[in-house]
């Protein structure tokens, strides 16, 4: 069970060891200090809101003393104004210390959201392999809402309050020194109180949350997972260890509430016996006529009262936020460890500027592994000259992909290098050089919104005429025509309203829609009905027309497409040629051809070498 | 409820304390003098032990009220998870995981609200209102009239502001799932992102949605902003209203200065709850909605559980009375099936047998409807009556825990769990059998051929697993769900396309350890490749959810059709293996 735990939530058991920490503080400065003009201004409405609740019992005090003392009814009567008026200037500052400070947060945190998640665009391959997706969500959401939270109802609000302590403790001072004594007599027991409370609700507080998030993975694993869950007949023991996780948070939870159960009541305690305390003390010397001497009125007793009722309310919210700013900090620390992971393929310091292409890009000697000793290539050399198409074939597992990896620099060269023109990639920006290819990937991404949004991917500018050629030239033209809003159709979620090769097409029309002066292209291999397959097959016809080129190959009217054929066997280059060449020479390819493709150039009809090698096969399977 | 009445009573008796002690202060000097002092001292003591009473009563008030709500929360979400575990594929082809999430978590905390938090300040409400109000009006009728009654106005007041902010909360929450579900897209298109060099313009969709969660949170702040400062604002001005009818009685001589304190003093008790009273009718609303959608859950027809609960569980320990025991013999007999909600036949009319002990092939192109025949004999979705039978019986009478336990099935995707290799494997087998299958474990791990790749990691099977198994590779995942059905020692094995990310050389391996481990049971072995399918007694070559094909390998081949068009494709991957 505790290693289960461990794997459902590894994050909360890292969380929350930190103090407030003052480093990740001044970072989390520097997205608030474009607005600290406002913060400043925050602050001073913050100071008059609070001076001006101070100043109430003061008010009361002296309506007491003097209106009600002396029978002055309509002296009473302007004071209740006064008093309201103090009243309504403070709640107006109130509303404008809110507004502005939760402006200020939702700024920052938008900042900080913006940067984010251009830190994780800027990333390669290599931390998109090691940080999973719901990982980075959750730094991206609900970390920064929790810092959000922080600052605004964190930070100025504490200064607020100490400030009002501050105050309420000197304007004290001013009537009675012994009384403002016997007032902060009760401090120890408050102290001692907040931090018997802190230690124990801190530590329940953090276990809630563990057990929360343990068991919200173990719950929305189970929900994704049910058909594995029921098909092995876990119901009652997964049902079992859910009511476990289930406990565990209850528990938490309910210490937590003997916690505030105590806390609250407590303090209403201390609270009770301070104003005790104030009227017996201030009543007997009042009754001994040394209250007279000291100047002790029934007005101050009065005052002296509502002080500790002003006292108490911000000690009690300062205990509760002291749990928001640790977990505050947990969340900055985890952010600003994701903005301290620096990219390994990042653009070069000086990068060198990248023009279409005018001779050739190069494969020199490349060599490369995802994992330390598994070569994925060994030693690759070839080169695609411009508006020449070279298309790879070969078994799974062979480098094709591998191939296409590194001419976009999704990873670099372990060694050898790719040159464009000439130079090395790894001396462009990755950016710049990914400008410069369409790619067609094997599994098609659409993303959310409209098929037009999908197009305009590369080129924004694409008029709804420009579209629909390219859709008519890919042949998908009467495919989106037949949607419901046509080019405004409503793409779902990855495109799962599409059929595999309607969404290789679109793929395709993509591709086009960018005019791309160099097309990379990775072939699907999944089985598509007939129609659609001899689509997509023209389709490929016309993207490649006249285009620099670099095709993973499946389909044989791919490959006779293409000016040169690489065929690729365990990381090497095994032989390379046009179509006829290396059928003339009896070697991999022609057994590949024979095999696989003899039948697609029955269907074809357009080979002239494929009667013949029909014929061969033919009987060599009769022999089988 | 005793601590309920009297913490309130308790509390309304330190107000008049309050004022008792100033009274005692004011009675007029002299020979009184020395009393006086010695009321005061009464009065501190008295205050002193009525507060300790308070705060003990109060305490558990509510220590019980909200343990309650914590333990009807925590029996709640039980049942609602229990009634998860019991429902069918097609809830979940309805409800997206996250759907089911939002209403195990936030509806279930809305509920936990009215429960616990509502229901106290409810019934401390109803206990102290009419104390208070006894004790003010014996005070003063005419000073209650002027002072609590304006007061009753804040009901409305937090009622109004808050079930504004409830609406304006949501929309917070739809603008930040909007910008989770933008963040999961781009985080998941990241390749395509790159290669269009499209991060800017990603980024900047992204930064419409975060501009758009900014201006939700504005909105709600706006309501908020003004919430506590007018709440605050309105009880400032019934204090005046105190200070002013007070101060005017005073002056009059009807009131004493203790009684006004008194006063004050019940005010300000009664303020909290009456605020709450406005909270908690939002509350209710709140939580009514969330009942709804918790209810459609609860609502939504579990899978056919034709035996007693304890029956299911000796079922799942393996416990020797599986009645009835599986031979494994299938029959379909015109078979035809749609999934809820489609038009188009996943399987039209398909007859197949599979003899007990059998091998049974099917290939077929994608979305020919091969994994269909897997999640029926699963009992995931219902086929017609009398159309799919094991052992001579309708799968529809089987008994769904009994036909389960004794199916091994590899899905296609397989789904590993957070937590252990070795709890991964032992997935599917009882703990009291544990100890007993222990050698068991080990034979077939060693069939998957995961065994010494696994010893080979730091932690061998003790390694935890990350979210899906994200730590292991597609091959591993495959063999380790492999070694996972086969634990189970199935009468029916149903590999779903099951080895696809394995190699072929290391899938030969497992096939012949199959064989020799399974002997005389039935596989249902699904696969694209000739290779895997080759070795069943019979193949079925699947197209749009008809049977195209079927025969023995050498039978198919014989045919020349779609089969051997597969099958000449295939064998050149293992012609170029060896050319090399």
């Amino acid at each position: 069970m505790s290693k289960l735990k461990q794997a459902l939530a590894p994050d909360e058991a890292l969380a929350y060891r930190r103090r407030i920490d003052t480093r990740l503080l001044g970072r989390l400065w520097e997205f608030v200090r474009p607005y600290q003009r406002i913060v400043g201004f925050t602050v001073l409405l913050s100071l008059a809101a609070n001076a001006l609740r101070v100043l109430q019992p003061l008010v009361g005090m002296y309506i007491i003393d003097h209106q009600i003392s002396e029978g002055d009814v309509n002296g009473l009567i302007l004071m209740v104004l006064l008093f309201i008026g103090l009243l309504l200037l403070a709640s107006a500052c109130d509303v404008a210390f809110t507004w502005f400070i939760s402006w200020v947060g939702q700024r920052a945190m938008d900042t900080m959201r913006r940067r984010l998640i251009r830190h994780i665009f800027a990333q390669d391959t290599v931390f998109f392999d090691r940080n999973p997706v719901g990982r980075l969500i959750t730094r991206l959401t609900s970390d920064v809402e929790t810092l959000n939270e922080l600052f605004a109802s964190g930070l100025v609000a504490v200064m607020g309050e100490l400030l009002i302590i501050i105050g309420v403790i000197a304007l004290m001072l001013t009537q009675s020194a012994k009384l403002t004594g016997v007032v902060l007599l009760s401090a120890p027991f408050i102290l001692a109180v907040a931090i018997f409370f802190r230690r124990h609700s801190r530590k329940w507080y953090l276990e809630t949350r563990r057990a929360l998030a343990t068991m919200n993975a173990y719950l929305q694993e189970n929900v994704a997972g049910m058909r594995t869950v029921q098909a092995f007949n876990r119901q009652r023991r997964n049902h079992r260890q859910f009511a476990s996780l289930n406990n565990e948070y209850r528990v938490a939870n309910l210490h937590t509430i003997f916690a505030f159960a105590l806390f609250f009541p407590a303090m209403s305690f201390i609270s009770s016996m301070a104003v005790a305390a104030v009227i017996w003390v201030g009543g007997r010397d009042m009754i001994a006529g040394r209250g007279a001497a000291a100047g002790l009125s029934f007005g101050q007793l009065f005052f002296f009262v509502q002080c500790v009722h002003m006292l108490f309310a911000p000690v009690r919210s300062l205990s509760e936020k002291y749990n928001l700013l640790q977990a505050a900090m947990a969340s900055s620390e985890r952010i600003f460890k994701l903005f301290d992971q620096r990219p390994t393929i990042d653009a070069p310091r000086e990068p060198a500027p990248i023009r279409p292409l005018t001779d050739a890009i190069r494969f020199e000697d490349v060599r490369f592994a995802y994992v330390p000793d598994e070569p994925v290539l060994k030693g690759i050399s070839f080169e695609i000259r411009r508006g020449q198409s070279v298309a790879v074939v070969g078994a799974t597992g062979a480098g094709k992909t591998t191939l296409i990896n590194l001419l976009t620099r999704f990873y670099d060269v372990t060694s050898g290098r790719i040159t464009y023109d000439g130079v090395d990639l790894r001396r462009f920006d990755p950016r710049a050089l990914r400008r410069q290819f369409a790619v067609v990937l094997q599994e098609v991404f659409l993303f959310s919104g409209t098929i037009a949004d999908n197009l305009r991917l590369a080129n924004p500018e694409l008029t709804e005429e420009e579209m629909w050629e390219v859709l008519r030239q890919v042949r998908a033209e009467d495919f989106v025509a037949s949607l419901a809003g046509g080019l405004h159709a409503e793409v779902s979620e990855r495109g799962g309203t599409f059929s595999t090769g309607q969404k290789q097409l679109l793929a395709f029309a993509r591709a086009l829609a960018s005019d791309p002066q160099l097309l990379i292209l990775d072939e699907a291999t999944a089985n598509i009905d007939t129609e659609t397959e001899q689509r997509i097959q023209e389709a490929i016809g016309t993207v490649l027309a006249g285009r620099t080129a670099l095709v993973i190959a499946h389909r044989l009217s791919t490959i006779q497409r293409a000016d040169r054929i690489l065929v690729m066997h365990h990381g090497q280059i095994h032989e390379a040629g046009t179509h006829a060449e290396l059928l003339a020479i009896d070697g991999l390819y022609r057994r590949l051809y024979e095999l696989q493709y003899r039948h697609e150039a029955v269907a074809d009809g357009g080979d002239p070498a494929a009667p013949a090698a029909a014929e061969q096969l033919t009987n060599e399977s009769q022999a089988l | 409820m005793a601590c309920l009445v009297a913490s309130n009573y308790l509390d309304i008796r330190i107000a008049v304390m309050l004022g008792a002690g100033i009274d005692a202060v004011g009675l007029p000097a002299g020979p009184f003098g020395a009393v006086k002092a010695e009321l005061l001292t009464i009065f501190l003591l008295v205050t002193l032990v009525l507060g300790i009473g308070a705060g003990v009563t109060r305490f558990y008030m509510r220590r019980l009220i909200i343990n309650t709500s914590r333990n009807v929360e925590y029996e709640f979400r039980n049942d609602l998870f229990g009634h998860l575990l019991r429902l069918p594929a097609s809830f979940y082809d309805r409800f997206r995981t996250g759907d089911v999430m939002a209403r195990a978590t936030s509806d279930i905390e809305a509920i936990r609200m009215v429960l616990g938090p509502a229901i106290m300040y409810v019934a401390n409400s109803l206990v102290l209102f009419p104390m208070a109000v006894w004790q003010m009006a014996v005070i003063s009728m005419r000073l209650m009239l002027l002072c609590f009654v304006p007061m009753l106005l804040v009901i409305p007041v937090v009622y109004y502001f808050r079930s504004r902010i409830n609406i304006r909360a949501r929309l917070v929450q739809e603008a930040n799932s909007d910008l989770s579900a933008n963040v999961q897209e781009n985080l998941s298109g990241m390749r395509v992102i790159k290669v269009y060099a499209r991060e800017q313009t990603q980024a900047e969709a992204f930064d419409r949605l975060s501009q758009r969660y900014v201006k939700a949170n504005m909105d709600l702040v706006r309501l908020q902003a003004v919430f506590f400062p007018a709440l605050s604002l309105m009880i400032g001005g019934v204090v005046a209203m105190l200070l002013l009818g007070g101060g005017v009685m005073i002056i009059r001589g009807t009131l004493t200065l203790g009684a006004i304190i008194t006063f004050f003093a019940l005010l300000m008790t009664c303020i909290w709850p009456l605020a709450a009273f406005g909270w908690i009718m939002a509350q209710l609303e709140r939580g009514a909605a969330s009942m709804k959608r918790v209810n459609e859950i609860f609502e939504a027809a579990p899978e056919a559980s034709d035996e007693p609960e304890a029956a299911a569980e000796d079922l799942a320990a393996g416990a020797p009375a599986i009645a009835p025991v599986m031979r494994g013999e299938i029959r379909l007999r015109d078979l035809t099936f749609r999934y809820p909600g489609s038009e188009r036949p996943a399987l039209a009319g398909i007859d197949l047998e599979i003899p007990a002990g059998g091998t049974l092939g099917l290939t077929g192109p994608v979305g020919c409807g091969k994994s269909t025949l897997a999640h029926l004999l699963m009992r995931r979705y219902d086929p017609p009556r009398g159309a799919l039978f094991i052992d001579g019986r309708d799968i529809l009478d089987w008994p769904i825990a009994a036909l389960r336990r004794q199916i091994g099935i590899v899905d296609q995707e397989p789904f590993l769990f957070s937590d252990t290799i070795a709890a991964n494997v032992a997935f599917g087998v009882a703990e009291q059998e544990a100890e007993r299958l222990a050698p068991r474990i080990e034979r077939v791990t060693r069939v998957a051929q995961l065994d010494d790749e696994v010893r080979g990691f730091p932690q061998g099977y003790e390694t935890i697993l990350g979210e899906r198994g994200i730590n292991l590779s597609g091959g591993q995942r495959q063999r380790s769900a492999l070694a996972r059905a086969l634990a189970r020692d199935p009468a029916l094995l149903i590999l779903d396309d099951a080895l696809a990310a394995v190699d072929t050389h290391t899938e030969e391996a497992i096939l012949r350890g199959l064989r020799e481990l399974l002997g005389q049971r039935t596989t249902l072995i699904i696969s694209h490749r000739i290779s895997t399918v080759s070795l069943a007694d019979r193949i079925v070559y699947l197209e749009a959810g008809r049977v195209a094909e079927q025969g023995t390998h050498e039978e198919l081949l014989a045919r020349r059709g779609k089969y051997w068009m597969l099958a000449q494709r295939q064998r050149l991957a293992e012609e170029i293996g060896r050319t090399a």
